[in-house]
C-alpha cells in the first residue's frame, strides 16, 4: 500500500511535469498551473503537566513543555496543474519537524470538471485526499483560515482519515438560475483507512494543527496493553499507520449538503470505512469505524460568521469476547464544536469552543479508553500581505482521561497553548 | 429569458397595473429614470431596465457594435454580476485574477464555454439572441453572472440609490420591462407603459411586491463557502 501510495504521487507529480511542459508550448495566457511553497513558523508557550501525543503521551495539543519554543510547524509545497481544461492534477507535500517521514505526501488526486450542460454539476476526484467533511480547513495544504488549530473534529480527520479512492459529487442549483438555493449531493468509495480509529481511541481527541502524511508512523502511548508482551501488542506495534489496507474491502463516504447564497448551508454525512476488525497486517489492526455528522454553516449580522460541526460514531477492533459483550476495544465516540468568527479589513477574531468523549464499552482490562473534556480557542489572524499571515491563539483544553493514571498521572488534565505564528508564502507562482 | 420573454400588453392595462403597483408617471420627455425599491422601500440595486418602443421603430439599434462590452473577472468574481446589452453586442471576459477561469453558459439564447485561460486570451463572444444567459466558471463553482439580452438599445443598470437612467430615448410610447435574479420569474412586474414626449425627463418608480432574494455576494464576508 505504501509502494502504491508512493506510485500514485510520483505519477501525479510527473503528470504535473509533463503539463508543465506541454504548457510552456502552448499559447500565452492558457497555462494555469501553480505552485505554492508556505513556511509555517511558531513561538510556541505551553503549559502542561501531560507529554504530548507526538511525544508519546495523552497530551491534546501539537506540543508539550519539553519541546523547544521555536517550533517550525510546516513546509507545505503545493502543485495545481491542468492536463486539460477539465482534468487538474493537485499535489499537496510537506515537511514537519516532529514528522516521521520527512518530506512526505499529503493528498495526491486528479480532478475531472467536466463543463456543466444542463444545471447539474458533476465533480469527480481521484486518488488520495481529504474526505468533504471540514467546515473550517479550507485553505491551501486544508489549513484553516480561522485560526492556527483545528477543532477537535477536524484535528482528528487530520490525524486518521484521508480516502484513496474516487469521490462523485453533484450540485444542482434548486428553483432555476439565480436562486438561492443549492443541492450538493456526494459519495466517495476508497481504500485505505482501515487502522483508523487506533489514535482516537488508544491516544483521545486532539486539539491541534498537525496533519498526517500518508507514510507516516504515530507513536501510541505505552499504556499497560500496548506495552511489549501483551497480546495486543503480538499483532499491533506501537505506533499507528492509519492510511493502510488491510482487508482489501472499499469503505464508503456519502452526504448531502443544502446551500442558501452564501448565507447558510446544512451538511449531513456518513462515513464507514467498512473494515473487517479482526484483520491485521503490517503492526496495524483494522479498525471498523463509522460515524455521522451534521455541520452548519450561517452568516450572521456585523459580519460575524457562525459554524457547527457534530460528529458521533463508534470504533471497534479484534474479535468478539463473549465476557465482554464486544470486540476486544469497542468506544462510541462524539463531538461537537461551535466556531464565531468576524473578518474586518485584514483582522479576524476567532472563538471556538469544542466538547468532545469517548465511551470505552468493551470491558478489556487496562485499557480504559473513556475520555471527556472541552477545549476555548482564541484567535487573532492578521493577513499582512498577501503572502504573510500572523496568528496569535490562545488555546485551552480541559480533558479527563482515566488512562493518565497508568502513568501515575491525575485523570484530569488542563493544558494551555498561547502560539504565535508566521505563514509565509515563499512562493506562489502561476505560470 | 424570464421577464423579458412576457408579452407586451396594450397601455391602458398596463396603466392601470401601474397604478395598482403604485406607480407614477411624471410625462417628461429625453430620459427615462426608474427608481426600484423593494417591498419596505429601500433601493434594489443590480436591477436591469430596458424600454422597447410600442411599435418598434424608435428601438432601432444606435449601439457602437465596434468595441465589445467587457464582464471581468476579479478577484474569484465576475464584475459587473449583471450586464444588459443589446442583440448582436459582444462581451469580453478578461480575467484579471491570477489563477486562471473557465467561462461558460449553458443558458439557451447562447451555449458558450471560454476554456481555462488567464488574461484576455480568448476573443469576444457575440450574443445574438435576446434572452438571460446565466454565466459561470467551472473551476470556481460559487462565480455567477448573469448577461442580459435585450432587443432594444434603450437599457440601464440601477445602481446603488435604486435608480437607472436611459438617456437619448426619442418620443414614442415605450413598454418598461425590469430583470432581476433575485426575482423569481413570477415576481417581475408586468410591462409598465410609458409616453416619452420630445424634450422631457420621465420618472417611473416601481415597487417590487414580492420578497427579494438574497444578493448573489458579499464584499464582506467572515466565512468562506468552497469546500476543499
Amino acid at each position: 500500500m505504501v509502494a502504491l501510495l508512493r506510485a500514485v504521487g510520483a505519477a501525479l507529480l510527473m503528470a504535473g511535469s509533463a503539463s508543465s511542459v506541454l504548457h510552456a508550448q502552448a499559447p500565452a495566457g492558457e497555462s494555469p498551473q501553480s505552485w505554492l511553497v508556505q513556511s509555517n513558523a511558531s513561538y510556541v508557550m505551553v503549559d502542561s503537566n501531560e507529554t504530548g501525543w507526538l511525544n508519546g503521551g495523552l497530551g491534546k495539543l501539537r506540543h508539550d513543555e519539553t519541546d523547544p519554543s521555536l517550533s517550525f510547524d510546516r513546509l507545505l509545497i503545493e502543485y495545481r496543474g491542468v492536463l486539460t481544461p477539465t482534468l487538474l492534477a493537485h499535489v499537496v507535500m510537506d515537511y514537519t519537524h516532529d514528522g516521521s517521514s520527512g518530506f512526505d505526501l499529503q493528498e495526491s488526486y486528479l480532478e475531472w470538471r467536466p463543463v456543466p450542460r444542463s444545471p447539474n454539476r458533476h465533480r469527480f476526484k481521484l486518488g488520495a485526499f481529504y474526505p468533504r467533511l471540514s467546515l473550517e480547513n479550507v485553505a491551501s495544504g486544508w489549513e484553516t483560515p480561522f485560526s492556527i488549530s483545528s477543532s477537535a473534529i477536524n484535528t482528528w480527520i487530520a490525524e486518521e482519515l484521508k480516502l484513496l479512492g474516487i469521490e462523485w459529487a453533484l450540485q444542482r442549483r434548486l428553483g432555476g438560475p439565480g436562486s438561492p438555493h443549492e443541492l450538493e449531493l456526494f459519495a466517495a468509495s476508497y481504500y485505505g483507512n482501515d487502522p483508523t480509529g487506533t489514535l482516537l481511541a488508544w491516544k483521545g481527541w486532539g486539539v491541534h494543527d498537525r496533519q498526517t502524511r500518508w507514510n507516516e508512523q504515530l507513536p501510541l502511548p505505552p499504556t499497560p496493553q500496548l506495552e511489549a508482551g501483551t497480546r495486543l501488542r503480538e499483532k499491533q506495534g506501537p505506533w499507528a499507520e492509519p492510511f493502510l489496507e488491510l482487508d482489501h474491502a472499499p469503505g464508503y463516504l456519502a452526504g448531502l449538503e443544502w446551500r442558501y447564497a452564501r448565507r447558510a448551508s446544512v451538511q449531513i454525512a456518513r462515513y464507514d470505512n467498512h473494515t473487517d476488525p479482526t484483520v491485521s497486517a503490517n503492526g496495524q489492526y483494522g479498525w471498523e469505524t463509522y460515524f455521522d455528522q451534521l455541520a452548519l454553516q450561517v452568516s450572521l449580522p456585523w459580519n460575524l460568521g457562525f459554524m457547527a460541526q457534530w460528529m458521533t460514531g463508534n470504533t471497534q477492533m479484534g474479535n468478539f469476547i463473549p465476557i465482554f459483550g464486544s470486540r476486544v476495544v469497542n468506544n462510541d465516540f462524539e463531538s461537537h464544536y461551535v466556531l464565531l468568527t468576524r473578518m474586518q479589513n485584514g483582522h479576524r477574531f476567532t472563538l471556538r469552543y469544542d466538547d468532545f468523549s469517548v465511551e470505552n464499552l468493551d470491558g478489556l482490562p487496562m485499557d480504559d479508553n473513556d475520555e471527556s473534556g472541552d477545549a476555548l480557542t482564541l484567535a487573532y489572524v492578521y493577513d499582512y500581505a498577501s503572502n504573510l499571515r500572523l496568528a496569535v491563539e490562545w488555546l485551552r483544553v480541559d480533558s479527563d482521561r482515566p488512562a493518565r493514571e497508568y502513568f501515575g498521572l491525575p485523570s484530569n488534565s488542563t493544558e494551555t497553548v498561547v502560539r504565535v505564528q508566521l505563514r509565509w508564502q515563499l512562493l506562489n507562482h502561476a505560470d | 429569458m424570464d421577464a423579458s420573454n412576457q408579452s407586451l400588453r396594450p397601455c391602458a392595462c398596463l396603466a392601470a397595473l401601474a397604478a395598482c403597483a403604485g406607480l407614477s408617471v411624471e410625462a417628461q420627455p429625453a430620459s427615462l429614470t426608474t427608481v426600484i425599491s423593494d417591498r419596505n422601500g429601500h433601493a434594489v440595486e443590480e436591477v436591469v431596465v430596458y424600454a422597447i418602443a410600442a411599435d418598434g421603430g424608435a428601438s432601432a439599434p444606435v449601439t457602437d457594435f465596434s468595441e465589445p462590452l467587457v464582464m471581468n473577472q476579479q478577484s474569484e468574481q465576475f464584475r459587473p454580476h449583471i450586464l444588459v446589452a443589446q442583440t448582436g453586442t459582444t462581451i469580453s471576459f478578461p480575467n484579471g485574477d491570477t489563477v486562471a477561469h473557465h467561462v461558460y453558459s449553458f443558458s439557451e439564447p447562447k451555449r458558450f464555454e471560454l476554456p481555462l485561460y488567464q488574461g484576455t486570451a480568448h476573443p469576444p463572444v457575440t450574443f445574438d439572441r435576446p434572452g438571460v444567459i446565466d454565466v459561470g466558471c467551472n473551476i470556481h463553482d460559487h462565480m455567477e453572472a448573469h448577461i442580459v439580452v435585450v432587443d432594444t438599445s434603450y437599457f440601464a443598470t440601477t445602481g446603488a440609490d435604486g435608480r437607472a437612467e436611459i438617456s437619448n430615448l426619442p418620443s414614442g410610447n415605450y413598454t418598461v420591462q425590469i430583470y432581476s435574479p433575485r426575482l423569481r420569474a413570477a415576481d417581475h412586474p408586468a410591462p409598465q407603459g410609458i409616453a416619452i414626449a420630445d424634450n422631457n425627463e420621465a420618472l417611473l418608480q416601481i415597487q417590487l411586491e414580492a420578497r427579494l432574494r438574497p444578493p448573489h455576494f458579499s464584499e464582506t464576508e467572515s466565512l468562506n463557502w468552497s469546500r476543499y
